[in-house]
């Protein structure tokens, strides 16, 4: 057995040198352990990477009022209200306020999951843990309660196991996705994402009644629910397989039918939900951006649950070399995209490398006109603002960045 | 004062016998008191680079098993070079990744850091000769976030790319001549794709395969094929990225594992270069199970399927900390290959064996592990 030999050779050679070296250090109480080497932290650079300086206000940009104070956590800002909320961790509050208004205490929080808005802005949904969080394992439902930014008493929509429900956008009940073998097992290892193969049943709950189960989504099944909460547009592979792109397809509650209504040719699920939107009549709307090296362009595809889908607007945009386009937004009055153009940045000090995308700008491009402005050099677009005519912006990249308005210029303003 | 004499004297034999950090001693010590375990060697299963330093670097085997080599993580990157089984001896020679071995098992390729701006850093390729020792620039260049490199198999050229302008999208393919080394841009690929191979060498060294991005799809690439010899270039068919892309020994495929739509399920996939279609072969090892983590947290764990071998007949099997088993293909059979888990680093070129490491306290063992019994 060569190899046991060659591992107890090593091995002992290592425990004579180990106990030589360690007797001797043991007689020496009190000497000193020496790194000849002593390696640096990769925390620069990080902390580099993360800098992000902020934007000058004046012009189109202003800063957000009322400012998110220190402590601030996840604030939810929405296209469909003025009105955004966020957690106060130093009074265990949930706040609000109106953009250029006055801040309001909300209600006490536990352990806040997440905010969404019904289609008219008039309320929004909180999904809160039913209790103090407490050490070791607990079973803590959610409960899910309808808050109004005028001040109306709050209504509870009932306790949830899991936080991941959404208000139907009528505000009618609750909306949520299971997979179909759920209780799902989660893998330890890193493996495939069966939660975006795997098909998911979509789920709503009115308030009093039992959960129904609508329909199955092919995977990944991710979607948006129409103003009405009449009709559901997701997405799902075709074929179930991700290389051949994504299939619009719209479920119909009446019918408990769905039908496919547009072919994507792309399999980035974020990119494609930022572009996706529904109007209130009942269309689907979708921006697309489309990119060869440094000569791009914003699609802009309405596509109506009962007829066909339409390129209403095309609108071109020059690059520079290494840029991308990032998160494509329609206005939600479908007349503007905003959309972020960006690089990507390697710092690297030889010990370690950081790498990803950095901002270049926020720019806003005008379907009828096909023009676009560059509003800043650098930050995201957070949210359009209801109207399209303003957005939230941010820059930052690290735990606290700063806000902004920006005031979106009339497209006759433009060049 | 004698005491004291002592003491000086006690302390730095303890130093000079190893009292920094890695020395043996602190080998010996994170060795015998980490967290980790080894693997029992028997008639297949076999050590084969003892004494590493600590923290270990990544090992890499000559084609023929016969040597190895690793690039030293405190000393600039010296490398270091050994015969299968035996302690390795330094070069006069560094790098600051793994260095890559000619199919002839003649040269060394290295990459060593040579920019000082961290926003644009540079790496010199260099290939060096074990034989006369020397040391022969090729090229210089921004190699991207992860550089890699791929011998021709006759051991005449590398393949590498570069990345001059942060285009995310896109990095040039590079093709090098060792006997005259004049890079030359052969074409625009996918930026490197974890666990793939950005590009790959048929077997008889005629063509060149590699990936290029399809816009809009983050994790669709177009699998594209180059002959040599007349730069004829085609889509071959349009694949998952992260996956790694295996050209079988025989020429005539190019193979890779995928998951499925459920825990446990898999499929090997066999794209033909004839005609550019899959053959897709789908296997079950079975759903996840659950099971207690030392912490007392509970969750599941589910059957991983990886490392097609070179000519398409296995893949590796794992299932949390059990032991590795291979599974040929074409059967279902399963061989157990080890008592316990192990990382997997490779097939040797025969798909006759892997090579295996594990890790106690940040000190690493490999093995070369025999597949049938």
């Amino acid at each position: 057995m060569p190899d046991d030999r060659t591992s107890n050779t090593v091995l002992l050679r290592r425990l004579a040198g180990g106990l030589l070296a360690g007797g001797l250090l043991l007689a020496t109480a009190g000497c000193v352990w020496v790194n000849p080497t002593p390696t640096r932290g990769h925390g620069s650079l990080k902390l580099e990477y993360l800098h992000e300086e902020p934007l000058e206000i004046g012009g189109p940009v202003h800063e957000l009022t009322p400012p998110l104070a220190a402590g601030v956590e996840s604030p939810r800002f929405s296209d469909r209200s003025r009105f955004y909320v966020w957690s106060d961790s130093t009074k265990g509050m949930l706040m609000g306020a109106e953009i250029s208004g006055a801040v309001k205490e909300l209600a006490p929080y536990q352990g806040r999951w997440d905010i969404d808005w019904t289609a008219d802005g008039k309320k929004f949904l909180v999904t809160d843990l039913a209790a103090p969080p407490q050490q070791g394992p607990a079973a803590i439902p959610y409960r899910t309660i309808l808050y109004s930014p005028d001040g109306e008493a709050p209504v509870s929509l009932g306790e949830m196991s899991d936080p991941r429900a959404l208000v139907l956008p009528d505000g009618s009940g609750l909306t949520y996705t299971r997979l179909v073998n759920e209780p799902e097992p989660s893998t330890m290892m890193p493996g495939p994402d069966l939660r975006n193969r795997n098909p998911k049943r979509l789920m709503t709950r009115l308030p009093q009644q039992a959960e129904q189960e609508e329909t199955v989504l092919a995977g990944p099944g991710v979607g948006y629910w129409s103003h009405d909460a009449q009709h559901y547009a997701y997405l799902a592979h075709r074929d179930g397989d991700p290389v051949n792109g994504l299939d619009l397809r719209v479920y119909d509650r009446q019918s408990k039918t769905s039908a496919l209504r547009y072919h994507i040719e792309s399999d980035d699920l974020g990119r494609v939900m930022n572009g996706l939107s529904w109007s209130a009549d009942n269309t689907v709307w979708l921006a697309q951006a489309c990119q060869v090296q440094a000569s791009a362009s914003i699609a802009v595809t309405a596509i109506p649950i009962d007829g066909k889908a339409v390129t209403l607007s095309i609108v071109p945009v020059s690059l520079e070399e290494g840029e991308t386009i990032e998160s494509v937004r329609l206005s939600p009055d479908q007349s503007k995209v905003s959309f972020e153009t960006s690089k990507t940045v390697t710092l690297t000090d030889g010990q370690g490398s950081v790498t990803g995308p950095r901002s270049t700008g926020i720019v806003v491009g005008y379907l009828e006109t096909g023009k676009t402005r560059r509003l800043t050099s650098r930050g995201r677009v957070v949210t359009w603002l209801p109207g399209g005519d303003d957005l939230v912006a941010m820059t930052g990249y690290g735990p606290e960045p700063w806000y902004y308005r920006i005031d979106i210029p009339a497209a006759e303003e433009i060049q | 004062m004698m005491m004291k004499r002592l003491t000086v004297l006690a302390l730095g034999a303890a130093l000079g016998l190893g009292g920094c950090e890695g020395s043996p001693l602190q080998a010996f010590v994170q060795e015998t008191f980490g967290v980790g375990h080894h693997l029992q060697t028997d008639a297949f299963v076999t050590e084969i680079a003892p004494g590493l330093p600590y923290p270990s670097p990544t090992v890499v085997f000559s084609p023929d098993g016969s040597r190895y080599v690793y690039s030293h993580n405190r000393e600039d990157g010296r490398i270091y070079l050994g015969a299968t089984g035996h302690p390795a001896s330094p070069l006069d020679a560094h790098a600051q990744r793994p260095p890559s071995w000619s199919p002839d098992g003649k040269r060394l390729a290295v990459m060593r850091s040579s920019g000082t701006d961290i926003r644009t850093p540079r790496w010199t390729l260099s290939a060096v000769d074990l034989e006369s020792k020397t040391t022969m620039p090729l090229a210089e260049a921004a190699l991207g976030h992860t550089p890699w490199l791929a011998w021709s198999p006759d051991g005449s050229s590398l393949l590498y790319a570069s990345d001059e302008n942060g285009d995310v999208n896109a990095e040039s393919l590079n093709l090098v001549t060792v006997a005259n080394p004049a890079p030359r841009r052969i074409a625009e690929i996918a930026p490197f794709v974890s666990g793939s191979a950005p590009a790959l060498w048929s077997p008889d060294g005629q063509q060149i395969a590699y990936l290029t991005k399809v816009h809009g799809f983050l994790n669709a690439f177009n699998l594209m094929t180059r002959r040599v010899s007349d730069e004829e270039t085609k889509v071959l068919r349009r694949v998952p990225g992260s996956t790694s892309l295996v050209w079988s020994t025989d020429g005539s495929a190019i193979g890779y594992l995928s998951s499925g739509s459920a825990s446990g399920e898999f499929e090997v996939h066999r794209v033909l270069l004839s005609d550019g279609s899959e053959e897709v072969t789908p296997f079950a090892l079975g759903g996840a199970t659950e099971m207690t983590h030392a912490s007392g947290m509970k969750g599941f764990i589910g059957f991983q399927a990886s490392d097609l071998s070179p000519d398409h007949r296995w893949c590796i099997v794992t299932h949390g900390e059990d032991p590795l088993y291979a599974r040929e293909l074409s059967t279902g059979r399963h061989v157990r290959l080890t008592d316990r888990n192990a990382w997997v680093r490779g097939w040797t070129a025969d798909s006759k064996a892997i090579v295996a490491s594990t890790s106690k306290g940040g000190v690493d063992r490999y093995y070369r592990i025999q597949i049938e019994r």
